[in-house]
């Protein structure tokens, strides 16, 4: 039987489709725009999480030093998850960490979360309303940022992960310090 | 009956209106539109939800900002444009025909046409072999005479 040019083209649809949906399996659907890329970071000013203690506001993100922005809440068990990474980079001197706290229940247990596995982050701004959450774009906790030179230039959702660490983070760190 | 009674019961959900727990607008209007923008906005927590219908805390805070900035005075489009211009066109329940989504909207179109120009096609088949059909052989013209008369003789 001679195999007429047509017959085969269901086969070629049925393969198009399979490859445009297969490739759709491996995107991340929680991943979302990054509007803020390469852009200055948003005007925010808020107070600190611990009363004694500073707040944090864009203008400390403006510094000589990179900065390494991590949005978390002590209710986040990804946050828990990524936390040995925040505390590996907060003892770096090439860059600052600094955290924003998403909406506490209880900001005591927050602080007393920090106080006993450590706080990684040098300043810390809390954020009840959401509304700096919502100036940076996010979807959820945890979310990390980098911001050098005033720019914002790197977006990591969820947790901070040894992929994310030893393929982006760390090269990306060691190539801006030079 | 029992069961079904029981089945009922297992059933019965609270109705839960999205937003009562939440300071409505006191100008029903400015609610109104504000409810309109909010089924515009997609949740970013359950994502096939607006922030509407959703029970997310981020869904709520973002309900917030909402009827704040209705409130002042933005309309739909304002409202559409600050959330845009924060999480991008993938906060919009539709996003806009643009160079990204023009596939994802043409589609359907697409499709139709393509269904249009393969019954086309099949359908010129079709009738291109009915006058293609070979014509009768001899014997065949000569046996067909032949019944032809006799139904006339008849």
């Amino acid at each position: 039987m001679k195999i007429k040019p047509y017959y085969i083209l269901p086969i070629v649809v049925f393969i198009g489709m399979a490859i445009f949906l297969f490739v759709g399996l491996g995107l991340n659907p929680r991943e979302t725009a990054f509007p803020l890329y390469e852009q200055s970071p948003p005007d925010f000013a808020l107070g600190p999480l611990h009363e004694e203690q500073p707040g944090l506001t864009d203008e400390d993100l403006l510094g000589d030093k990179t900065v390494i922005l991590n949005f978390f809440a002590s209710w986040c068990a990804p946050c828990r998850e990524e936390h040995p990474y925040l505390m590996a980079l907060s003892e770096r001197d090439d860059i600052s960490v600094y955290g924003i706290d998403y909406r506490e229940v209880s900001r005591e247990k927050a602080i007393a979360w920090l106080y006993r596995d450590g706080n990684p982050f040098a300043l810390i701004g809390y954020d009840q309303d959401a509304r700096v959450v919502m100036e940076w774009g996010l979807a959820g906790v945890p979310e990390t940022f980098i911001v050098h030179n005033g720019k914002v230039i790197r977006r990591y959702q969820g947790p901070l992960n040894v992929p994310i660490m030893q393929h982006d983070l760390l090269p990306l760190l060691e190539a801006l310090e030079k | 009956m029992k069961w079904l009674a029981f089945l009922m019961v297992l059933f019965v959900t609270p109705a839960f209106a999205a937003g009562v727990d939440e300071a409505v607008l006191p100008d029903a209007a400015q609610e109104d539109a504000a409810r309109d923008i909010m089924k515009d906005l997609r949740c970013l927590v359950c994502q096939n939800q607006s922030i509407e219908e959703s029970d997310a805390d981020m869904a709520a805070d973002l309900r917030i900002v909402v009827r704040e900035r209705v409130a002042a005075g933005d309309d739909h489009q304002d409202v559409m444009d600050y959330m845009v211009a924060r999480y991008g066109d993938w906060i919009l329940m539709r996003p806009p025909v643009n160079e990204r989504t023009w596939l994802l909207w043409g589609m359907p179109v697409l499709l139709v046409l393509l269904g249009l120009l393969a019954a086309g096609l099949l359908m010129r088949r079709h009738l291109t072999e009915r006058t293609a059909d070979a014509p009768l052989s001899a014997d065949e013209q000569a046996a067909l005479d032949t019944l032809l008369a006799e139904d006339k003789d008849q």
